[in-house]
């Protein structure tokens, strides 16, 4: 029986908050606050059970290595993966993403053929692929918006006649937090025969991911935006799709036996998981996203969407600002500018009042300059955001507002 | 009025010693926002440097926002002066608490002054220091090779 969302009740298992009663923290598109569940299962990790994993030479490796496997059906079970054995542990979606970028190269992509990307991507889901596309002569097409910053859907089927192999697209903007329509894309995606790619790193703590459902062939994202511990992320992939990705790195453990003519590889997923793994994170992220599965979803969703409504609110109501997200189908990200003052001003003046936020272009430079800005401010809301928080963010913002550009 | 290059800096100067002057005090006022609102009268009275005037070498990459950093030196009077420009108006603030520090400078005083020390004066606020410094420290690279050059 899953608990009824109380937001105070959710925000008390995060002792970050009890640490800096000063702060208002609306950052949480670049990482979450953790769970005092996190820091006990790493803590108790390091005190009672440290050990490396997948060297059974004792008995305190074999059970490192079983909670380690934990761990992986843990993460499975969160995203409904058919098998533990499709989730590869990386550093982040970062990693994920360099690793699917270099492990497709000459598999699947050859010269001359085209994959897709979105105007919405994050540098991680455009650079991992410049790296190495231009190098093996694969073309790199990109969806635009529309005027509204909308996906441009139409342009997306257009785009996929081109039949590109792979399309990579994020579940939601970490700049516009729009939640893309993913089943449909990626149901479009396989028409075209192209292998799909989702980006999960803002979509994983949005709602609950169902990978079979969506039916993509792989989905990454990180730990540490989604209540996890920093440096672990995941790599979800289809066994027919991870079976494709020639390995990133080499090293231990991913392999089966290695002479100097030539070495032969582990099986999936431990092919792609060379050198020590991040252990105690691994075990910490299968056991916050454990947790995380027996809250109230649908009511952490639902508070906040009515944050990110009122939020969108209360800044439309201020003349000064502009906002360039809209509350319908967001993830909780609020993005705004001020007329005619730099969004650096305007966070400095809110830095000083404690107010945490992103300001900038937030890792989506191509993003910025397909809507002619220099920057933006960002206030991205996470589960335990309380509707008091953004009105202490709002007031902030309203004296920074009164000593940048008093009204007359 | 158009804009001249020996106009632009000395009524820069002129400005960079107001803001010099007022710094003591500027430290001692008690409300940050007071602070702040003084820091940006200040920065009102440096003259907007035009777009076609502050050259791409001038360019300090690393801040957040785009910064321009114009070195002259006057060869009789063995004085440097500096002209600056940024989109955001605190960062311009800060450059002129930064520049003033040094601005009309012979070479000699330019070789030997440590310009870290010049940053401490920025720590006007509680939260300054760590935040916008960090743009500055890139500042502090491009005086640098001045200083050496």
């Amino acid at each position: 029986m899953p608990v009824i969302f109380n937001v105070e009740q959710f925000r008390r298992q995060f002792p970050f908050f009890a640490h800096n009663p000063d702060w208002v923290y609306l950052d949480n598109a670049a990482t979450s606050q953790k769970p005092q569940l996190m820091l006990d299962v790493l803590q108790q990790f390091y005190l009672e059970q440290n050990s490396n994993i997948h060297r059974g030479a004792h008995l305190l490796a074999d059970r490192a290595t079983s909670r380690f496997e934990q761990a992986r059906q843990q993460v499975a079970a969160f995203i409904q993966a058919a098998t533990a054995a499709n989730i590869v542990f990386t550093s982040g979606t970062t990693a994920a993403l360099n690793q699917l970028a270099f492990g497709l190269m000459g598999t699947v992509l050859q010269p001359g053929d085209h994959i897709l990307l979105t105007a919405l991507e994050h540098h991680a889901n455009i650079v991992s692929w410049q790296l190495h596309c231009q190098a093996h002569g694969v073309a790199i097409d990109v969806v635009p918006l529309t005027a509204e910053r909308q996906l441009d859907l139409a342009a997306y089927q257009q785009l996929l006649k081109r039949s590109p192999k792979v399309v990579s697209f994020c579940h939601v903007s970490n700049v516009l937090g729009q939640v893309l329509p993913v089943q449909q894309m990626v149901t479009l995606a396989q028409q075209a025969g192209a292998l799909t790619v989702i980006d999960g790193a803002q979509g994983i703590s949005y709602q609950p991911v169902d990978v079979q459902q969506m039916d993509c062939d792989f989905y990454v994202f990180s730990g540490h935006k989604v209540y996890g511990p920093t440096g672990i992320g995941v790599l979800y992939g289809k066994t027919t799709a991870l079976e494709l990705l020639r390995p990133l790195l080499g090293g231990g453990e991913m392999i089966q036996k290695v002479a100097f003519s030539g070495s032969t590889f582990a099986n999936l997923p431990q092919r792609l998981e060379a050198g020590t793994a991040a252990i105690a994170e691994a075990i910490a992220l299968g056991e916050v996203l454990l947790w995380l599965s027996q809250q109230d979803r649908a009511g952490m969703q639902q508070h906040k969407a009515e944050l990110t409504q009122y939020a969108h609110q209360q800044l439309a109501a201020i003349p000064q600002i502009e906002l360039f997200t809209t509350a319908s189908h967001n993830a909780g990200i609020i993005t705004f500018g001020v007329h005619g003052e730099h969004p650096s001003d305007v966070a400095t003046l809110l830095n000083e009042q404690c107010i945490a936020l992103r300001s900038g272009q937030h890792c989506a430079m191509p993003l910025f300059e397909s809507m002619a800005l220099q920057g933006a401010l960002r206030w991205s809301l996470a589960a335990y955001t309380t509707q008091q928080e953004l009105d202490i963010a709002i007031k902030a913002l309203t004296n920074a507002l009164e000593l940048l550009c008093p009204l007359p | 009025m158009p804009f001249t290059l020996t106009n632009t800096i000395s009524t820069t100067a002129e400005a960079l010693q107001q803001v010099q002057q007022e710094l003591p005090v500027l430290a001692q006022q008690g409300h940050w926002q007071e602070r702040y609102r003084r820091l940006m009268q200040l920065a009102k009275q440096l003259p907007v440097i035009p777009e076609e005037h502050r050259p791409n070498s001038a360019l300090i990459e690393g801040c957040e926002s785009r910064a321009w950093l114009m070195h002259y030196h006057d060869g009789a009077s063995d004085q440097h002066y500096f002209l600056f420009e940024s989109d955001a108006r605190i960062v311009k603030a800060l450059l002129a608490v930064l520049l003033c520090q040094i601005n009309g400078i012979s070479t000699e005083e330019l070789k030997h002054t440590k310009l870290e020390q010049c940053l401490q004066r920025l720590h006007l606020t509680q939260h300054l220091s760590q935040s916008r410094a960090r743009g500055m420290t890139a500042v502090i690279q491009r005086l640098k090779k001045i200083q050496t050059s």
